[in-house]
């Protein structure tokens, strides 16, 4: 059959062009013209050493200048895992406020590294060695350096201790290991790789935000640069966040109000990003992620990695076609203040009821597969004999003790554990994947759990109180 | 090791497991929650009206097989009080179209539905067969693709249709989500995944099957034993949108709810205030939904019938370069 | 030939996560045998595969290329402007492959 579908033809757009071939053997800078060319970009665009470093501190300035998101004065937060990108962005940011033009970068930065080693399954030397190479890069830089770990974003509002501390070459790194037993548990449960990615993500995001807040600082800097949010942009679609893509891959993420998540690195292809480490001879830290080593069919942001990279490979205007797409969208939260949020992510809730959605026809067939069909099958055939009536929709409904389904009435004594079904409605669609997987959710971070549990009692004694209220 | 029963706990024994929720169920069970499933679609979707002319766009393929036999199942079961007509397009791709056009009129017998037939030679002076001739392989799909639009439309029209029903699955949508991202078509990316389009002028379409999986489709088909044409267009389509097929399938395998998710997605995507979205007025030419003067079918019509096959394949810009070459060369002096 | 044992002398380096696959080894110094033919950087990856790769090829190697995503400098600059796979190895040269890719 023919396996085009309908929107498929007009305006071939130029991503589906495929890669010229070109003869750069021995080509000179385009630039300069003057000098040996050593890095070809965008498939034919060569540049010597001193051009490309040039046009690629021009850039980064650029990309910052042109958003108009920083003013004098503003502390900000540099997120440097030790990545080429985080690392690269710490080189431009020192230049930038070094240089005595006007073009200066008036801002105050400090370093945050995340130790994610627990959940990356490092050792303890191999988490105290990442500590002291990043306490050297902070001194090398002349920058104040702060380490934190993930486990402490599970207990972010009960602590009264302090979540990150001043990183210097002789300390010894402490990790606190019955919250890291914790951290560890709530990552066992996940039975995807992918939603190990996507939580590992969602909660660094969540710890840097709390420690923005502690170092009073109003602006967090991350290295993601194009390649990595092209792929972003594709994964998310897949792990069923679109309607966050702009938060998730814009230029500023600003769903926690005052302190904003900026993306300078945005404009820059890994490519660029690897070719300046070499040419300003800067060495990154590496050490196993998630994903080392592993198959590329084992996750799907790793699949779409692939998948985006060997495409890019032939069609050179890939990443920057994807990145473009993605740079006009908004989301729905943006046009309605009101808007929940995620208690995980904090992104706007996207799970809305809509007559027909992805999300009802998903409940839908969940239901009619299973043992309660019968009861679903009852309200569609009620319903056919009139093609406008949508009664339906109120299926799926978790409306307590109303409906024929699992009730998920609770007495307080039950409290003390959370289903999903209770946490549902307070998660996003892409969250709920995640969550879903756990059996307990007993390891979530604190500040979720009880602030479902504190709900669900509220919703508990109104009840009670209902018939006495006016 | 005992037989596995229905998860719906009929007392069968199960003979599938579901691709979309991993259900075991047994063969009635499956069919039965098919059936609600594109029940729900329609009911929830607003679909259809009592009294309405439904045509539907038969190609003979999977997809649209199943979809005519469903449909006229739950026509009969839940009183749509629709009227269905099957309309089937030849492209005129001898060794392809002609014997899938086979399976439409098996169907028609089968169901019982009537069925209409539109060449594009009748509509447009051009067989396939004919603009491959002339235009290579390159691109075909491109012509296949646009005068298929239209000549869905055009037969609903003659026909007197109130609504044209396609066969687009889940697969299809989530891959077309995917596809626009990776062509940067903003427009489509938020209308694409709309369970029915209305144009300006145009018959509406829907899509009953839009949260049906490829593989329950072919399942269906498989136990329904509803006869099918699955060999492939002569004419190989393009080498991108394979790429994305191939992606789409490599996630479910990952993650089965991935096509759903993509929807959702998709469903849930906003375009930017201030992003400037094509206009849609209609074509000059013959009043169809176009965001150009002249709509691609006119333009590549134009172009086959000037010699100039190429025309409507380049952007606008270039296109009126190339009849501006055109014509000085038709000026030039003799000499 | 400037080699006195019918040796090619070249440095290999991996970074990027890639050094993974060698065993966490980032600098290699290797001696190629000269034996009538050329080191090119096609052939090369395959002596790697053969030789030095600890594991997972399939994560380095893609046909007879290196797989998408992993960029190779010779002595500090682009291979396409080398040639790429075709490129004749000269004595004393750097090979660099950096991935790009997450993990490595």
């Amino acid at each position: 059959m023919c396996t085009a579908t309908d929107n498929d033809y007009e305006e071939s757009v130029q991503c589906m062009e495929e890669k010229p071939s070109h003869n750069l053997v021995g080509a000179l800078c385009k630039k300069c013209g003057n000098n040996k060319a050593e890095v070809v970009l965008r498939v034919k665009d060569t540049y010597c050493r001193q051009c490309f470093i040039d046009s690629f501190t021009h850039k980064f300035r650029a990309t910052l200048g042109k958003s108009k998101m920083l003013k004098p004065n503003d502390k900000i937060i540099l997120a440097v895992s030790g990545s080429p990108s985080s690392l690269a962005m710490l080189q431009l940011v020192k230049d930038g406020i070094e240089i005595t033009t006007p073009k200066r970068l008036q801002c105050i930065p400090c370093i945050v590294y995340v130790d994610e080693g627990a959940v990356l399954g490092h050792t303890y030397e191999q988490r105290q060695e990442i500590c002291i190479s990043m306490a050297k890069i902070t001194k090398k830089y002349g920058i104040p350096g702060f380490i934190t770990s993930l486990d402490r974003c599970l207990d972010i509002s009960s602590s009264h201790s302090k979540l990150c501390e001043e990183l210097h070459e002789s300390m010894v790194w402490h990790v606190n290991e019955e919250r890291e037993l914790r951290l560890q548990s709530l990552f066992a449960q996940l039975k995807s790789l992918s939603s190990k990615e996507d939580l590992l993500l969602k909660l660094r995001h969540k710890l840097l935000f709390s420690v923005a807040e502690e170092l009073d600082c109003s602006k967090i800097f991350v290295g993601d640069c194009a390649t990595d949010l092209a792929v972003s942009i594709m994964a998310n679609l897949s792990l069923g966040r679109g309607a966050q893509l702009p938060y998730d891959v814009g230029f500023c993420d600003y769903r926690h109000g005052k302190t904003k998540l900026l993306r300078p690195m945005r404009d820059f292809m890994k490519k660029e990003i690897a070719f300046y480490m070499v040419f300003k001879n800067i060495g990154s830290v590496s050490y196993p992620t998630l994903s080392s080593k592993v198959d590329p069919f084992s996750s799907i942001q790793r699949l779409t990695e692939k998948f985006i990279t060997e495409l890019q490979k032939d069609f050179p205007s890939t990443v920057s076609t994807i990145f473009r797409t993605g740079d006009k969208l908004t989301s729905e939260g943006t046009r309605n203040v009101e808007c929940k949020t995620c208690l995980l992510c904090e992104a706007p809730l996207d799970t809305s009821k809509q007559d027909s959605s992805s999300m009802q026809a998903t409940e839908f067939s969940q239901l009619i597969s299973s043992p309660m069909f019968a009861d679903v099958k009852d309200l569609l055939t009620h319903s056919s004999s009139d093609l406008h009536s949508n009664a339906v929709s109120s299926m799926g409904d978790s409306n307590c003790c109303t409906s024929n389904y699992q009730c998920t009435c609770i007495s307080q004594n039950q409290l003390q554990k959370l289903d999903f079904e209770q946490i549902k409605e307070n998660l996003c669609y892409g969250c709920r994947l995640i969550v879903k997987e756990m059996d307990s959710l007993d390891f979530l971070p604190g500040d979720i759990t009880s602030s479902v549990k504190t709900e669900i009692m509220q919703k508990q004694l109104r009840k009670e109180i209902q018939d006495f209220l006016l | 090791m005992p037989p596995t029963l229905c998860f719906r706990n009929c007392g069968q024994r199960a003979v599938l497991k579901r691709p979309k929720t991993g259900d075991a169920l047994c063969k009635e069970c499956f069919f039965s929650a098919f059936e609600d499933e594109v029940h729900n679609t329609i009911i929830q979707g607003n679909l259809f009206k009592s009294g309405q002319l439904a045509a539907i766009a038969a190609s003979g393929g999977k997809d649209s097989t199943v979809l005519a036999y469903v449909l006229k199942l739950l026509n009969d079961r839940h009183n749509y009080g629709l009227n269905l007509v099957l309309l089937s397009i030849d492209e005129g791709i001898s060794g392809y179209r002609d014997d899938s056009l086979d399976t439409v009129k098996q169907n028609r017998e089968d169901y019982g539905i009537p069925l209409k037939i539109l060449s594009y030679e009748s509509l447009y002076g051009w067989s396939m067969d004919a603009i491959v001739k002339q235009i290579g392989r390159r691109n075909n799909c491109t012509f296949c693709g646009v005068f298929r639009r239209q000549a869905l439309d055009r037969g609903a029209a003659l026909l007197k249709a109130d609504v044209v029903v396609t066969g687009h699955n889940a697969d299809d949508i989530a891959e077309t989500v995917l596809m626009n991202v990776l062509r940067g078509d903003i427009a489509r990316l938020q209308r694409c995944t709309a369970i029915t389009t209305a144009g300006e002028g145009s018959i509406p379409r829907c899509k009953p099957l839009k949260y049906t999986y490829e593989k329950e489709i072919v399942m269906y088909a498989y136990f329904k034993r509803l006869h099918y044409f699955s060999t492939e267009c002569i004419y190989a389509p393009n080498a991108y949108r394979g790429h994305a097929r191939a992606f789409l399938k490599d996630l479910e395998r990952i993650r089965p709810s991935a096509i759903m998710d993509i929807l959702h997605s998709g469903e849930r995507l906003a375009v930017r205030e201030g992003v400037r979205l094509p206009a849609r007025g209609v074509c000059e030419r013959c009043n169809f939904v176009s965001s150009q003067p002249l709509c691609k079918a006119c333009t590549l019509l134009e172009g086959l019938n000037r010699g100039l096959p190429r025309l409507g394949l380049a952007k606008s810009s270039k296109a009126e370069q190339m009849l501006e070459t055109k014509k000085r060369i038709i000026t030039a002096p003799d000499f | 030939m400037s080699t006195s044992e019918g040796l090619l002398r070249i440095t290999l380096e991996f970074r990027g996560g890639a050094e993974l696959l060698f065993d966490n080894v980032k600098k290699h110094n290797v001696k190629l045998p000269l034996i009538d033919k050329t080191w090119t950087l096609r052939n090369l990856l395959l002596w790697i595969k053969e030789n030095l790769l600890k594991e997972r090829p399939e994560l380095f190697v893609q046909g007879d290329s290196v797989r998408p995503g992993i960029l190779v400098l010779v002595n500090e600059a682009d291979w396409e402007l080398l040639g790429g796979n075709d490129y004749v190895l000269k004595e004393g040269d750097t090979v660099l492959f950096i991935s790009t890719l997450h993990g490595g």
